[in-house]
């Protein structure tokens, strides 16, 4: 009788067992160990998605900076998602024109792009030395054919920037701390890959977008921003 | 084998009961990376649009996998489905018949089954999140394909559970001399 019954229990422990197993990794999913940043230093801190900084003249925007909802992407140019999220989001910001403006910001994965970064600081260059039109044909063209890093020069001659300034303000990393300051406001808003988008809200709510989402996704968020 | 396994979902409730499991599987994997923005849809906005926004995010099947994350996400929400019907009849079929040995393997290939339930972007979920547990998470890393393998084990864990579980189901009851 007794071998009967522990035969019997077998069944629900087991189920009990397979659903403390998916909740556990449900629940700990979220907790994964951070993505370090360049210098490979974890911030501290509870990730909050009130740590993404103010959106200033000096980001790289499009739309005006004072537009209801603010969509703060932070993307890498070497991510294959980023580059799908790309157009979509250029189609967002062309649908909700004058509601929505969008922000660039770089949380390039050196662990598995090692030509993220230099295209980070490639962009940085271009919109230094030729403005924030300038940096987002650039970002257009990395994304849809991400180059050799060799090319990054003529690419950026063919937007009308002086070859010989580029390459002296890519040997000089000027741009280098900026970049990993942002990977880190990334990973602080709670950013474990990319692309990772923080919506804000006119009232100053957040929302969090992860990966490359289709423009109904993002419509269906917008309008409810919109609607409230 | 396949004969037993028409066997088993010609029956409406074994086919209904593994079509509803693939779905939820299958949405909840492609769901998962926004589950902060459903809840913050949710506590903002209400159920409703949370229940929307769920929908909207579905898209991302075309958008955020590629085309072998797509296949293997869906094989593994297959297979987990069809895993849980069969072990139910099985349960269902051998629960008058007081088989010890039968019901520990069946749960050991459940157990496993479950382990290999996942999603695109995080492989096998449950085994992802045991090694982060035990600090193994950047082992994901260092791996040739960055945890995708442990996606692919997870498949034919579930796999191997389904061949088992069909062959328990298809050997017929004797006392073994």
């Amino acid at each position: 009788m007794l071998k009967t019954q522990k035969g019997n229990m077998m069944i629900p422990v087991s189920i009990v067992i397979a659903g403390l197993l998916i909740a556990g990794a449900v629940m700990f999913n979220g907790r994964t160990a951070k993505a370090p940043t360049a210098n490979n230093q974890v911030p501290t801190g509870s990730p909050s998605l009130e740590n993404v900084a103010p959106v200033t003249k000096d980001d790289h925007i499009i739309g005006d900076i004072n537009t209801p909802i603010v969509i703060v992407e932070y993307s890498d140019f070497e991510c294959p998602f980023c580059g799908r999220a790309h157009p979509i989001l250029e189609s967002v910001v062309e649908k909700y024109e004058g509601k929505v403006a969008w922000v660039y910001r770089h949380f390039p994965l050196n662990q598995i792009h090692p030509k993220a970064t230099p295209y980070a600081e490639a962009s940085e260059c271009v919109a230094e030395l030729g403005g924030n039109d300038a940096f987002w044909k650039f970002s257009d063209i990395i994304f849809a054919t991400p180059p050799a890093l060799s090319q990054l020069t003529s690419i950026a001659s063919g937007l009308g920037i002086d070859g010989g300034k580029f390459d002296k303000c890519m040997e000089s990393d000027k741009h280098l701390a900026k970049i990993q300051a942002q990977t880190a406001e990334a990973v602080s808003t709670g950013g474990e890959g990319t692309p990772w988008s923080v919506i804000i809200a006119p009232d100053g709510s957040k929302f969090s977008v992860s990966g490359a989402q289709p423009i109904t996704a993002w419509s269906q968020v917008i309008d409810q921003i919109l609607a409230k | 084998m396949h004969k037993t396994f028409i066997s088993v979902f010609k029956i409406p409730k074994h086919f209904f009961i593994t079509a509803f499991l693939f779905s939820v599987i299958l949405v909840f994997s492609i769901v998962l990376p926004n589950l902060h923005l459903i809840s913050g849809i949710y506590s903002v906005f209400g159920f409703k649009a949370s229940i929307k926004t769920i929908f909207a995010l579905l898209g991302s099947f075309k958008t955020n996998f590629t085309l072998y994350s797509a296949i293997y996400t869906t094989l593994i929400a297959l297979f987990f489905g069809i895993n849980v019907s069969l072990f139910y009849f099985y349960y269902s079929r051998f629960k008058s018949v007081k088989k010890r040995s039968g019901i520990k393997t069946n749960t050991i290939g459940l157990l496993l089954g479950v382990l290999g339930v996942g999603c695109a972007s995080c492989g096998s979920l449950v085994l992802a999140s045991l090694f982060s547990i035990f600090g193994l998470g950047g082992l994901f890393s260092l791996l040739p394909f960055g945890g995708v393998e442990f996606a692919v084990l997870g498949l034919l864990m579930l796999m191997t559970s389904t061949y088992y579980l069909l062959k328990k189901i298809h050997d017929p009851m004797v006392c073994k001399v």
